[in-house]
């Protein structure tokens, strides 16, 4: 299997004004993610409000250069790629928006929206064009009538679709999906998954799936990747993390979700206190504060990422709480 | 069992409903709004009247006839049927110079709207999409055209560059274009933040594209109703330029001068005020009733389903 998405040491920082005449602050919004994702294969990433997510998905997708690290799509790095390598690589990644009421054009007919990737990065004439998205109209799950609608005569779910369709319209070898679902009704969350893992099947597409909702990360992940204030603590396949985790954010992450069968309720982990700020995070580990394990060398050291028990992790004193 | 299966199951190859041009859907959408019908019916026949207007008028509209010094309409004791809105101060029909007026009235006003729009449009994206390293400028250069009084600046511009008609066009313009700069920017940065334009940047959409394509679309309400809206004052303000001798020069006929020039007669001869302010009046109502109507047909949300 090839590996199609590589990212080392992705980071971000933004700078945030303190006031008039206070010079800037730096927001580490991302502080160092590497993990490496194959073709087909789908990496989610998982963490509560704040913690980077988004601002990985911003990297990911070209839309902002990192700050610090590398990344590299399909064989070709971004962060040193020429302005005309970056054009191709457009075609490679491409994103589905959390909230379908936003990510279509108000005043573009679904047809032309489908068709706008085409017309910027192909040189085919109207008529293929057209041809190439009703194929994937229909393949969506979207009637051929709905060509010549406009975005407000759809549904939720309608409309997450056409967006879907409109990031598999140039075949891209990586599909970021920012929290598709989590704007959705519940009954439509499981069609459009479906969607996503039929259409994976179909072109061989990875996915980096954001998603703060656990059950469907479960449902359609191979890889996760946890993350906290910018940081990865956990990383490694599916079965591992939701059988047996190791880091104690991650316990208490997947304590949290709830289920309504009493055998397979988990004995919460209660986290006190809210992430800390990201302009200011505490010394050595990010979670020490929370965290019910902490010891002396947490809050001087940060635990760096290492392989243990067939997964990443960053925590020093995996071993021992684990036992 | 089988008619069920033929509902539920889409069938790829069955005929696309097909969909009006969009030509034919816009005039759909138009034609709902009576007003807007009403207001371009309106502006059409002044607009027919205006190109024909050495057909359509009695007389020539400079001619003076001396003998019918305001002569009241028609319609009025002491009016006179060849004379059917009456005379000016100099004994000028005043159907005919509403007529040649039309010319210029409505030249002024769409020259002056056209020529501030596009520049306005094109800033406003520009400060929208560049907010650090042009807005900035162009926002301050736009405050200070606003915080001088519109008149004045517009009176300064033309005694630069000289009295005449293309450049009290000119001037009406510029003190016009803040307005334009600042509505463009205000709704493009709004557009910005959100997802489509986001995803359309990850298709690769270049500038030009994400500028007029994506973004101006999304801004056109407040534009087209701010645009119907500063026709009337240009017409106005044309006449006032006009007043001051920087305009349009007399004897041409224009609407606003025609006003102006008639006030002092505003006790003895109420026609002579009245009825080119009834023509500006009218002609300004059935403009911003057809912008109301333009603005609504190309929202698609207003669209029914087809």
């Amino acid at each position: 299997m090839s590996t199609v998405l590589q990212a080392r040491e992705l980071a971000r920082y933004y700078p945030v004004s303190r006031g008039f005449l206070k010079g800037y602050a730096q927001v580490r919004a991302l502080n160092g993610v590497s993990f490496e994702l194959d073709a087909g294969r789908t990496l989610a990433v998982v963490g509560e409000s704040g913690c980077g997510k988004s601002t990985l998905a911003r990297q990911l997708t070209l839309i902002e250069p990192p700050s610090a690290g590398s990344l590299i799509l399909d064989g070709v790095d971004a962060t040193t790629a020429s302005r005309q390598e970056l054009a191709g690589m457009r075609t490679k990644v491409q994103m589905v928006f959390q909230n379908p009421y936003a990510s279509l054009n108000p005043r573009q007919k679904i047809g032309d929206q489908l068709a706008e990737p085409l017309v910027i990065n192909t040189g085919l004439s109207r008529p293929e064009r057209i041809e190439k998205v009703r194929a994937m109209m229909s393949k969506v799950g979207l009637r051929p009538e709905f060509f010549y609608r406009y975005p407000h005569m759809f549904s939720g779910g309608q409309r997450q679709r056409i967006a879907i369709a409109r990031a598999m319209m140039l075949n891209p070898r990586i599909v970021i999906a920012d929290e598709p679902t989590s704007a959705l009704d519940v009954s439509i969350q499981a069609q459009v998954l479906n969607l996503f893992m039929d259409l994976q099947e179909e072109f061989n597409t990875a996915y980096v799936f954001i998603s703060h909702n656990l059950a469907v990360v479960e449902h359609v992940a191979d890889d996760v990747l946890v993350m906290y204030l910018g940081r990865a603590v956990e990383m490694g396949s599916k079965e591992l993390i939701y059988t047996r985790p190791l880091h104690p954010y991650t316990q208490a992450l997947l304590s949290a979700t709830p289920s309504i069968h009493a055998s397979e309720r988990r004995v919460k982990i209660p986290i006190r206190g809210e992430l800390p700020s990201p302009m200011n995070p505490p010394e050595g580990c990010a979670f020490h504060k929370r965290c019910p394990h902490a010891a002396e060398r947490c809050r001087s050291e940060v635990p760096e990422l290492r392989e243990l028990d067939g997964r990443q992790l960053a925590c020093h004193r995996a071993e021992e709480i684990n036992v | 069992m089988s008619l069920q299966k033929q509902t539920v199951v889409p069938d790829a190859d069955a005929p696309v409903a097909t969909y009006p041009s969009p030509v034919k859907e816009f005039w759909q959408a138009f034609s709902q709004n009576k007003g807007a019908v009403a207001g371009l019916v309106f502006m059409l026949v002044v607009v027919f009247a205006a190109i024909f207007a050495p057909l359509v008028a009695p007389y020539s509209p400079i001619e003076q006839y001396h003998d019918h010094l305001l002569t009241p309409p028609a319609w009025c004791e002491g009016g006179s049927r060849a004379f059917l809105l009456g005379t000016d101060e100099a004994g000028r029909d005043l159907l005919s110079r509403l007529i040649y007026g039309a010319r210029m009235s409505l030249l002024i006003g769409l020259s002056s709207v056209v020529v501030a729009l596009i520049p306005g449009v094109i800033l406003g994206l520009l400060a929208a999409f560049f907010p650090r390293m042009i807005g900035g400028s162009i926002m301050r250069l736009m405050d200070v055209l606003m915080a001088l009084p519109s008149l004045l600046l517009a009176v300064a511009i033309v005694a630069i560059l000289g009295p005449g008609f293309i450049n009290s066009i000119i001037a009406i313009a510029v003190v016009g274009l803040p307005a334009y700069v600042r509505l463009t920017r205000a709704s493009a940065m709004s557009e910005l933040n959100r997802d489509y334009v986001t995803a359309s940047r990850v298709c690769g959409a270049g500038l030009l594209r994400l500028m007029f394509i994506t973004v101006l679309p999304n801004c056109m309400a407040p534009l087209i109703v701010h645009a119907t809206m500063s026709f009337s004052s240009a017409i106005l303000e044309a006449s006032a330029l006009g007043f001051l001798g920087l305009g349009v020069q007399p004897p041409t006929p224009e609407w606003g001068t025609m006003l102006a020039s008639a006030r002092d007669y505003i006790e003895r001869a109420w026609w002579v005020v009245s009825l080119p302010g009834l023509t500006i009046l009218l002609a300004v109502l059935s403009i911003n009733l057809m912008g109301d109507g333009l603005r609504d047909a190309l929202d698609p949300k207003l669209k029914r389903i087809a």
